[in-house]
């Protein structure tokens, strides 16, 4: 998808985060609507995008319904996407969107970026060793800020014009070229060990359309389970990705209210090394912040992005891993830097 | 600063000591318990002696790594006024149609307000409630409360604040919630507030004899329990379901007869399908009885037999909700100990919520408070108003109320367990002192010997919080 005009319904906060780095976007942004007591927020979009009160896409517009559209609220108010429904007009949305609002058609896609042509083999179990480096974006948990870091990667590694392939966690980086991963690895379709074998397929797919130097690529969920009432699936993502390829190196981003001291650094780096194979080139210290709700064991997570004044310095910890706030630019391209000039002369094991 | 934090105790059925890096006890041996309590006297030195070396090998008794007591919140406060507030309730009055004895407005309690004629204005109500809305864009749901004196007296601007509420948001849930005296129910005013999904909760004491002890009409001195059964019944009649929705919040004060309470909320036919909160009467309440005795002997025997069910010895179903409902905290600490969670070097108390965003209560006059319980007279706790916003400096002085007693926390073995908010502290000047707020350490380590004893005798009689 490039060049088109798309409109966003309703404003969440990965839409908000994408709209930060516009630079990158495949797309052009048309109207972004949301709901009447989140108009508030819509102040906060930069000026070079139309905001617009009452959500009036114009008629050449794609309507987006981003993943992390709360689907309550959506059901307490889908006028605006079921009046696109029946105007017939192109709709991108999740599966678990479409199916719980009720609408289909040919009219009605995923927010997907696949390879062109990919067909999974189920028997086919042997799997491909990819000759580049491959980084890993992960997180301590869902929802702990990797969609901004990955956009702030596309960044480094376009300006500095190195082929890379990126494959996103998040359904949205599809609209500033990142390819996706397919939605129905989410579910209990495929086995654990089909997803590996399936992934590994469709990754080497992506490889050989795109002959890069690099790839990255976001896991889905978090590699711990901050909350004692759900899981995040354990893990499961993490898990299988750590069959699917060998990670070279991977960032893990940190809850900005996490302890991060020594003592737990060097605790996650050993779990890292033992259960992912792979060792931690970059703590990013996102800008969420995991709220317990009230005396429950649950959590919220909360950004805190626009209301960081003193953000984390950059510190190489003694151990060789960096410490960034991924709200820090130049941080992240000191650190990229760091880490391209190593894979160049060798010294790390990228 | 201390280097190991522990409290050793014992029952009858045992010794133990509490860990404070684990925030859990365990047995240890008669002979442990006196070295440990040398210890804890400073008798004897930590480093000589090969119990703690003991428990140190196994895992427990971490040194103290506690380094700043700070509110982990205080961090984001600007964001969390900004975006994050959860729950508004609005005084749309100060006046009552009843003066009920212990009401904390009654005029018997140093520092609050009395009963007066204020009403909220229409223009405050609906600036308090476009105040919540652009305050609470992270938050998950819009709640809003209506509180008084008695709310109900103020129903025009109730209605006028749930349409425009209605109008403004789209895609949020909306909770409304009113607590109530229960006198001006009527049909119309109850099929609005089930028509907007109310949570209603109705203050009722227990049978006549004893709710009508305090809860008495303005007008007249008569009690109100008559009327407020009357309305019920008849609400029952007409809206059999909605009704059911409805909660009834008891206040218990010393001089009542506990177990004629219990009996009417256990067996009533008009409320005992309901759920029934059990309060205890504002600190600060003098009642001049000599029925205390009993009533404390009534409510102790109804714990003694909630624990026998507990370990499996009676039927919960003997057991009265009040024991049930007002014991939950022991189980729950019970629970928080379970986990075996690490310490962080920067930790504070539990007890403050963050003032104006976990709740936020506006006054007729559009003043801001952290919640209705809070005294309105007493600047401290006014952290804000509709003109000015939020007062900043004032709200992280109540949310990191631990910095009064800073190194008494850092070296204290109920830091884990010990839960005191701003609003608990009794204070004359213009703001708590260190003095203040160490009156309630000393509740607290009451309160908290206690659950440990009860958790701990539990045990000993086999309870298994599984089953
Ligand atoms: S009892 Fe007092 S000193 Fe101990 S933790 Fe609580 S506030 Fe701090």
């Amino acid at each position: 998808m490039s060049n088109e005009t798309v409109s966003f319904f309703p404003l969440t906060h990965d839409i908000e985060t994408l709209l930060d780095f516009t630079e990158l976007l495949t797309v052009q942004v048309g109207d972004i609507g949301t709901y009447k007591e989140d108009s508030k927020k819509l102040r906060r979009i930069t000026d070079n995008i139309r905001i617009n009160k009452n959500y009036a896409p114009n008629e050449k517009e794609i309507v987006v319904v981003p993943p992390d559209a709360d689907i309550e609220k959506l059901l307490r108010y889908p006028i605006p996407i079921l009046k696109a429904h029946e105007e017939e007009r192109q709709i991108l949305l999740s599966q678990r969107h479409a199916v719980k609002l009720g609408i289909s058609g040919s009219h009605v896609k995923k927010i997907e970026k696949l390879p062109e042509s990919f067909t999974f083999q189920k028997d086919y179990r042997k799997l491909f060793e990819f000759p580049v480096p491959v980084f890993g974006v992960l997180g301590t948990e869902e929802s702990c800020g990797k969609f901004r870091l990955q956009l702030s990667l596309k960044k480094y590694f376009d300006d500095h014009s190195i082929k890379t392939a990126f494959v996103c966690s998040n359904h949205l980086g599809a609209l500033s070229g990142m390819y996706t991963i397919p939605e129905e690895l989410f579910g209990n379709t495929y086995t654990f060990s089909e997803k590996v074998s399936y992934l590994n397929q469709y990754l080497s797919n992506i490889y050989f359309e795109m002959k890069p130097d690099m790839i990255v690529l976001g896991v889905p969920g978090g590699v711990f389970s901050l909350q004692d009432n759900e899981n995040d699936y354990y893990s499961e993502f993490a898990h299988v990705f750590s069959h699917v390829l060998k990670f070279d190196a991977v960032s893990l981003n940190l809850f900005r209210n996490e302890e991060r001291t020594d003592e737990i650094l060097d605790a996650i780096d050993s779990y890292m090394a033992y259960i992912f194979t792979t060792s931690v080139y970059m703590y990013g210290v996102s800008s969420m912040i995991a709220k317990r709700i009230n005396d429950s064991d649950e959590y919220e997570m909360l950004d805190t992005h626009s209301y960081v004044t003193e953000k984390q310095p950059c510190v190489r910890r003694e151990t060789g891993s960096w410490i960034v706030d991924t709200g820090d630019m130049r941080g992240i391209y000191c650190v990229l830097d760091h880490m391209v000039d190593e894979m160049q002369d060798g010294i790390h094991s990228l | 600063m201390k280097k190991y934090v522990f409290k050793p105790f014992r029952t009858y059925g045992g010794c133990y000591i509490y860990d404070r890096s684990l925030n859990t006890f365990f047995r240890i041996s008669k002979e442990e318990f006196l070295t440990f309590q040398s210890l804890e006297k400073g008798k004897l030195k930590s480093s000589d002696d090969l119990t703690i070396s003991k428990y140190l090998l196994a895992g427990y008794l971490t040194e103290n790594c506690v380094k700043c007591i700070e509110h982990p919140d205080k961090s984001y406060l600007q964001y969390y006024v900004d975006r994050y507030v959860q729950y508004m309730t609005l005084q749309v009055t100060q006046n009552c149609n009843l003066r009920c004895e212990y009401c904390i407005y009654s005029g018997t309690y140093e520092n609050q307000r009395t009963h007066s004629p204020k009403r909220m204005s229409w223009e405050t109500a609906k600036k308090a409630l476009q105040f919540y809305l652009a305050h609470s864009i992270d938050s998950k749901k819009i709640m809003i409360g209506f509180y008084g004196g008695e709310p109900l007296l103020e129903f025009e601007l109730i209605r006028k604040c749930v349409s425009f509420v209605e109008n403004e948001v789209q895609g949020k849930e909306i909770e409304f919630h009113i607590t109530t005296n229960g006198t001006l129910l009527t049909k119309e005013k109850f099929s609005f507030m089930s028509e907007h999904g109310f949570h209603i909760l109705i203050s009722l004491d227990g049978n006549k004899d004893e709710h009508d002890k305090h809860r008495r009409f303005a007008s007249n001195g008569e009690g109100s329990f008559d009327t407020i059964m009357q309305n019920i019944k008849m609400l029952q009649e007409k809206y059999p379901e909605e009704i059911k929705k409805v909660q009834f919040n008891a206040v218990m004060t010393p001089e009542m007869d506990l177990a004629c309470v219990m009996d009417f909320f256990d067996v009533d036919e008009v409320i005992s399908d309901h759920y029934i909160m059990f309060s205890d009467v504002a600190t600060g309440f003098k009642s001049d009885t000599d029925e205390e005795d009993r009533f404390w002997t009534v409510r102790n025997y109804e714990y003694l037999k909630y624990y026998l069910a507990l370990i499996g010895k009676i039927s919960m179903d003997h057991v009265s909700l009040m024991a049930q409902k007002t014991l939950a905290n022991v189980l729950e600490i019970r629970s928080r100990m379970m986990k075996h969670s690490q310490m962080t070097e920067c930790m504070h108390h539990n007890g403050p919520c963050i003032p104006g965003v976990r709740r936020l209560f506006v006054t007729v006059d559009g003043d801001l408070f952290p919640c209705q319980n809070t005294s309105e007279i007493q600047d401290y706790f006014r952290i804000g108003s509709l003109k000015e916003g939020f007062l900043l400096d004032k709200i992280e002085h109540m949310l990191n109320i631990g910095a009064l007693t800073k190194d008494e926390c850092r070296d204290c073995w109920k830091l884990r367990l010990c839960s005191i908010c701003a609003q608990q502290i009794e204070f004359k000047g213009v703001v708590p002192q260190k003095a203040d707020k160490q009156k309630q350490c000393t509740l607290q380590e009451r309160i908290i010997t206690q659950y440990l004893h009860i958790i701990a005798v539990l045990n000993e009689f086999g309870y298994d919080a599984m089953n």
